[in-house]
């Protein structure tokens, strides 16, 4: 039995509203203490961490860390945290990140612009004009050996927020009401993100043809945007501050096709290629054409709205979950 | 304020408050030069700001509004009107929206989006009918409302709140209903709005004292009303006899409707007399418990997204007694369906309907319906003659082409008035 303890930002208290990356855990709990694995908060072998860790917190016993941040860069809470999280990657006691997803090589983290993350970049590079130049960041590099230590763990379709459409009954031959949806923020601190996701919204309203909602912000009850979102096609799923999000679990849960920008440079857990989302252009220029490509053709797009919302399924079984952490955490906290 | 000027009698008819556009049997095709169209896009033509709400041209001299056509439509840019409104589920409103949009005409008025406030509950069968693009949002959404579009145009959401920095370059609100709530939202809009459109002439009455107002009368879309099946297939689908009376009502299951009342009505009557209800609503449950403690196996509620026209021809008489209204679609559908009336006084009515002529007025009371209802039952040549002249007025006045037509002359006369030939914000050209 592997004793673990939890520094956590959500068990102190102090977030509790941010069940990031620790909720599927303690979900999970005699699932994993089947599987070997118990939270033990005064003996532990080692310690899982999904806060940054405070000033000066040291430990003797290993140490993994569940990186509660968006997407495949390393950063907490923003860029101002990059150096932050990479200078505790490279700590011997550190035996592994857990992360939703990571980049697919070293060089793309060692970008100069990667510290603050490489979707942010593409997004730059669709209009420079339009935005402040932010100068490259300078952070610690990522070798392989540090790149070795990031692990896929589960995505946000492990999170309970995805419940109530893992649990819908979904016919995915059942006509549905509306042709595109999105909801999504769009005051993002970011002045590129808050552009993108304006950019992606206003390429739906273009859709004149179409029925299409976007919900700008968060006025929706959750039942309603899952309501509406069983009722679309088509989910369009801008970046955030990462590149996936849990929007595009939900709409594969939801039978919709999901399109968002070509995110070929990331692995994430299950993986996402072409096989699962329709790309489009960073800009959404040419979003157009995808939904017409869709709408035309939905009935190619069935195997993949199936097979999308069934490995998902799979995936979220406790047992199924239960036991690829249970690996997972024994793999790194046996290591020596 | 402004208060709404005096005006002589003989210029009444060429002013925004006479309602020349409103009143049950309007002077079309009088020979009206209408309003040039404006030549949007003219370059330097600037026009500056919005008016202060002191300066609201709530005395607009127009020529009465010819309905028939639409010259100069291609003349220029049309205008872009942005909705803002509370539902994205079907009532009333939502429905003289899709109307709306559906019969405007794209090279004079266009309305490009419609702003959702206050999503509570999302109605996927209208979602479907909504051929405009839905944004849900508060704030921001109606900020970017009132900064992209040439006209906001809404109803039932306050908008002095969100938009007393930043108005649109021209709002018009409508007012859907005589109750006094509506009151209220007006003047919740009162910093904000340059014009408001009653829906009736009792709308005006009773809620738009003191705003510059032009009646527009609801339309409906007659293909709504199409049918699909006989009408005897329909009654014995829902279990009714050839011989049976069957009393309908169409619409939303609100307490305003008084749907119970009919119920009720129905119970006083003999055995053969039933009710076919139509709709949905907050009350269904509670209607439906009703119906089944008054007047149980004598009653069938239906669901219906389209062919309305198979329920309207299973009815023997539709029942809308209302405890207000602002202009009945219901009642228009039924008109356009030949079918006899029975109707509370209100809204609407008393300018389309003349008691026994084209509809039965009554109180609104159980015995006063029933009594209708059995009055038309024994005259069944009389219920046919009362639905031929609805009909007749629903085809002369009713359809939803004519409403787009004068949302258009009006938009465009008050762009004219506030703006000149101008364009407000060059931009958009």
């Amino acid at each position: 039995m592997i004793r673990l303890a939890i520094l956590s930002r959500l068990l102190h208290g102090l977030d509790s509203a941010n069940r990031f990356m620790i909720e599927p855990l303690l979900r999970l709990e005699p699932a994993l203490r089947d599987r070997g694995v118990c939270f033990d908060a005064e003996h532990p072998a080692g310690v899982l961490v999904d806060v940054d860790p405070p000033p000066g917190f040291t430990s003797s016993q290993p140490v993994v860390l569940l990186d509660r941040t968006d997407g495949a860069t390393l950063w907490w809470y923003g860029t101002s945290q990059v150096h932050l999280a990479r200078n505790w990657l490279k700590l011997p006691q550190v035996r592994g990140v857990i992360k939703v997803s990571r980049y697919t090589n070293t060089r793309l983290y060692n970008l100069p612009w990667a510290g603050a993350a490489l979707h942010l970049h593409k997004i730059y590079e669709t209009s420079p004009a339009a935005f402040p130049d932010i100068l490259p960041t300078s952070v610690p590099e990522v070798t392989e050996g540090d790149l070795q230590k990031i692990v896929l763990g589960y995505g946000y379709w492990a999170f309970a927020e995805c419940d109530r459409l893992a649990e819908a009954k979904i016919d995915v031959d059942a006509p549905r009401a509306l042709d595109v949806f999105c909801a999504a923020c769009v005051d993002y601190e970011s002045p590129m993100l808050a552009r993108h996701r304006q950019l992606a919204m206003e390429a739906i309203q273009q859709l004149r043809h179409c029925r299409t909602i976007t919900g700008w912000g968060r006025h929706l009850a959750h039942a309603t945007y899952c309501d509406l979102m069983r009722q679309a096609r088509i989910c369009v799923s801008p970046w955030g501050w990462g590149e996936t999000c849990i929007r595009d679990y939900e709409a594969m849960l939801a039978g919709c096709v999901l399109v968002k920008p070509r995110t070929d440079f990331i692995e994430a857990e299950p993986c996402m290629d072409e096989r699962h989302y329709v790309p489009c252009a960073v800009d959404f220029s040419d979003l157009r054409e995808k939904v017409d490509h869709i709408l035309l053709h939905w009935y190619e797009y069935r195997p993949m709205r199936i097979e999308n919302r069934r490995r998902l399924l799979a995936l979220r079984k406790p047992e199924a979950l239960a036991d690829r952490l249970a690996a997972l955490l024994k793999q790194m906290f046996e290591r020596e | 304020m402004n208060p709404v000027p005096s005006i002589p009698p003989d210029d009444k008819a060429r002013s925004w408050g006479s309602m020349v556009c409103g009143t049950p049997y309007p002077p079309y095709g009088i020979g009206s030069p209408y309003p040039p169209f404006p030549p949007y896009g003219q370059e330097g033509t600037p026009v500056g700001s919005t008016l202060p709400a002191e300066a609201r041209p709530d005395t607009i001299q127009t020529p009465l509004l010819d309905v028939e056509e639409t010259p100069g439509a291609s003349a220029g840019r049309p205008l872009r009107v942005i909705h803002v409104g509370p539902n994205l589920y079907r009532a009333g409103a939502e429905q003289w929206l899709i109307d709306l949009s559906r019969f405007l005409d794209p090279r004079r008025l266009q309305i490009v989006r419609n702003v959702v406030t206050n999503v509570s509950w999302a109605d996927p069968a209208f979602i479907a009918d909504m051929r405009i693009p839905v944004e849900i949002g508060q704030a921001e959404s109606v900020h970017r409302a009132a900064r992209e579009c040439d006209v906001l145009l809404s109803w039932g959401v306050g908008l002095n709140h969100w938009l007393s920095e930043e108005r649109p370059p021209l709002c018009v609100v409508v007012a859907h209903t005589e109750a006094a709530w509506s009151r209220g939202q007006l003047a919740e809009c009162s910093k904000v709005f340059d014009h408001v459109i009653a829906v009736s002439e009792s709308v005006k009455d009773a809620v738009c004292q003191g705003y510059p107002t032009t009646v527009i009368a609801n339309g409906a879309d007659a293909a709504r009303v199409a049918a699909s099946r006989p009408a005897q297939v329909v009654r014995q689908a829902h279990g009714f006899a050839p011989d049976d009376f069957v009393l309908g009502f169409v619409g939303r299951f609100a307490p305003e409707k008084r749907v119970g009342v009919l119920l009720e009505a129905v119970a006083r009557l003999p055995r053969r007399f039933k009710a076919l209800l139509v709709g949905w609503g907050p009350q269904r449950q509670t209607l439906m418990d009703m119906a089944n403690a008054l007047v149980p196996g004598r009653y069938a509620f239906a669901l219906a997204r389209e062919y309305l026209g198979d329920y309207y021809q299973s009815m023997d008489a539709v029942c809308l007694v209302s405890e207000s209204e602002g202009f009945s679609l219901a009642m228009l559908e039924a008109m356009m369906c030949a079918r006899p009336l029975i109707l509370t006084a209100v809204g609407s009515v008393p300018s389309v309907i003349k008691d026994r002529v084209n509809g039965v007025i009554v109180p609104g009371d159980p015995a006063s319906i029933s009594g209708a209802a059995e009055l038309l039952d024994r005259h069944p040549r009389w219920a046919r003659a009362l639905g031929a002249e609805a009909k007749a007025y629903a085809d002369e006045f009713g359809h939803a082409r004519r409403m787009a037509r004068q949302y258009e002359n009006l938009m465009h006369s008050l762009w004219c008035t506030k703006f000149g030939n101008g364009h407000a914000h060059g931009s958009k050209t």
